[in-house]
C-alpha cells in the first residue's frame, strides 16, 4: 500500500483520511502577502460576547472550524466586511448555549444577516441546524445565507435558507 | 448591426418578426410585452444567456436583419470543464414579493368569473367591484408595488430599461383601477368588464417580467448586506401598516374563491 493517495473507505466521512497533496495546481508560486480581514478577537463561538461593538447591526459569519483552511482566499472572498463566529459543530460541546448565543446575536445586537459557512461533510450540516433553530427562536427575523465548501476549497451550493 | 442592438425590441420585431421567434426560441418573451421599450442589448443582458447560446442567438438574428451579408459563424471558447454549479434561489426579501404574487394572481384568475358575473346579472354588484378595487389598491399597490418602487429599486438603477417598464406597468394598472371605480359609478357595464380584462392581461404579463425578469435580475447585483437591508426595510414597511393586513386582503380573495370556485385552496 503506497503512502500517497491512500483513501479509506467506510466510517465518517468527517474523519475519512484524505491525501490530496498530488492535486495541487503544478507550478503555482505563492507569493505575495494579503491583509487579513478579521475585524475583532475572539472568535470562537464560546468566547464572544453579542454585545462586542463589532457584532452590532453587523453582517455575520458563522464558520465551521475546517472551512477556513479549505479556501485559499477565505479572507479576500468571504470575511472582508463580515464579523465572525467559529465553531464545530461535530467536536464543541454546549449547542445549548451556542443557540442562545446566536438569538442573541439576532435579537440584541440586531444583526443584518448571517452566513454559515460549512464543509461539504454530513457532520458539519448541524452547525446550519442550530443556526436556523436560533433565527427561529429571536424576535427579530433575518435572512440566512448557507455556504458549503468542498474538502478542495470550491464552494458547492451558495442559497438563502 | 451596432443601431439595432440599441433599438428598442417593439419596433426591432414589428420590422423583423423573425427577431421575435428567435427570441422566443430562446425562452425570452419580448413579443407580447406590451410596452417593448427595452434596448436589445438590454434584453441580452438581462437574461444572462449561457455565452454559447447567446452568441448564437445574435448571430442568428444578425442574420435575420442582414440575409444577405455574410456573417461568420461565433466561436465561443468554452472552460475547459464547465463549473460547479452554484446554485442560488430568490433572496429572502424578493421571495417574499414572489409569494404575494401569488395571491394577485389569485385574483387575476377569477376575473373572468366576475366578468361572466356583471354580463349575467341585471344590476352591477357595486359592493363586489368596490372591494376588488379595495384589494387592489390596498395589496397590490400599497403592500406590494410600494415595497417595489421605494425600497427594493433603491438598490438598482431606477433608469434601467426594464425597471422603467416596470414603473410605465404600475401607472398603466393605476389607470385601468380608476377606470373600473368610474364605470361602476357610471353604470357602466361595457366599459367595467373591458378594464377588468385589460387589468387581468397587464398584469398577468408584468408579474411574468417581474418573477423571471426583474427580481432575479436585481438579486444577481444584491450583496448579502443589501438583502439583509431589503429585507430589514420590508419588515419596518409592513409593520407601519395595521394590524390586520395583509391578513383582511387575504382573506377577501379567499372569499372571493368560494364565491365563485366554490372552494379555498391556495395554489
Amino acid at each position: 500500500m503506497t503512502q500517497t493517495n491512500v483513501q479509506t473507505r467506510g466510517g465518517c466521512a468527517g474523519a475519512r483520511m484524505m491525501d490530496l497533496s498530488d492535486t495541487a495546481p503544478e507550478g503555482e508560486v505563492l507569493e505575495g502577502t494579503r491583509p487579513s480581514q478579521l475585524r475583532q478577537w475572539p472568535v470562537q463561538l464560546h468566547l464572544v460576547g453579542p454585545m462586542a461593538p463589532y457584532f452590532q447591526n453587523a453582517d455575520v459569519l458563522l464558520v465551521a472550524d475546517c472551512v477556513a483552511y479549505s479556501i485559499g482566499d477565505f479572507h479576500k472572498d468571504h470575511l472582508a466586511g463580515n464579523s465572525l463566529a467559529i465553531a464545530c459543530p461535530k467536536l464543541d460541546s454546549g449547542s445549548e448555549i451556542y443557540r442562545q448565543k446566536l438569538t442573541a446575536l439576532v435579537d440584541e445586537a440586531k444583526i443584518n444577516t448571517l452566513t454559515v459557512m460549512t464543509m461539504e461533510v454530513p457532520c458539519c450540516a448541524g452547525l446550519l441546524r442550530l443556526a436556523q433553530s436560533a433565527v427561529g427562536q429571536a424576535t427579530r427575523k433575518i435572512p440566512v445565507k448557507s455556504k458549503v465548501v468542498s474538502v478542495r476549497g470550491e464552494i458547492l451550493s451558495e442559497e438563502w435558507c | 448591426m451596432d443601431k439595432y442592438i440599441k433599438m428598442d425590441v417593439k419596433p426591432l420585431i414589428e420590422t423583423f418578426p423573425k427577431v421575435g421567434e428567435i427570441l422566443e426560441r430562446y425562452g425570452i418573451g419580448c413579443v407580447p410585452c406590451t410596452v417593448g421599450t427595452c434596448k436589445l442589448e438590454d434584453v441580452v443582458k438581462f437574461h444572462t444567456l449561457l455565452p454559447q447560446d447567446e452568441a448564437e442567438m445574435m448571430f442568428q438574428i444578425e442574420k435575420a436583419i442582414y440575409p444577405e451579408r455574410d456573417v461568420p459563424r461565433p466561436q465561443v471558447q468554452l472552460a475547459a470543464e464547465p463549473p460547479r454549479p452554484r446554485e442560488i434561489t430568490y433572496s429572502p426579501p424578493v421571495r417574499r414579493l414572489v409569494d404575494e404574487h401569488k395571491w394577485i394572481k389569485r385574483l387575476l384568475a377569477l376575473i373572468p368569473d366576475i366578468v361572466g358575473e356583471i354580463r349575467a346579472s341585471d344590476e352591477i354588484d357595486s359592493e363586489l367591484l368596490l372591494a376588488t378595487v379595495d384589494f387592489i389598491r390596498g395589496y397590490a399597490d400599497r403592500f406590494h408595488h410600494l415595497k417595489e418602487e421605494d425600497i427594493l429599486f433603491d438598490y438598482t438603477d431606477r433608469n434601467a430599461t426594464i425597471v422603467q417598464v416596470i414603473f410605465q406597468d404600475h401607472d398603466r394598472a393605476r389607470g385601468l383601477v380608476r377606470a373600473i371605480v368610474q364605470a361602476v359609478e357610471d353604470d357602466d357595464r361595457d366599459a367595467l368588464c373591458s378594464n377588468l380584462i385589460n387589468y387581468r392581461e397587464l398584469l398577468t404579463e408584468h408579474i411574468n417580467k417581474e418573477d423571471k425578469i426583474l427580481y432575479p435580475y436585481i438579486d444577481r447585483e444584491l450583496t448579502t448586506s443589501q438583502v439583509g437591508k431589503v429585507f430589514r426595510r420590508f419588515e419596518e414597511s409592513e409593520n407601519g401598516l395595521a394590524d390586520d393586513i395583509p391578513q383582511k386582503y387575504e382573506q377577501f380573495i379567499l372569499s372571493l374563491t368560494d364565491r365563485f370556485q366554490g372552494e379555498q385552496v391556495l395554489q
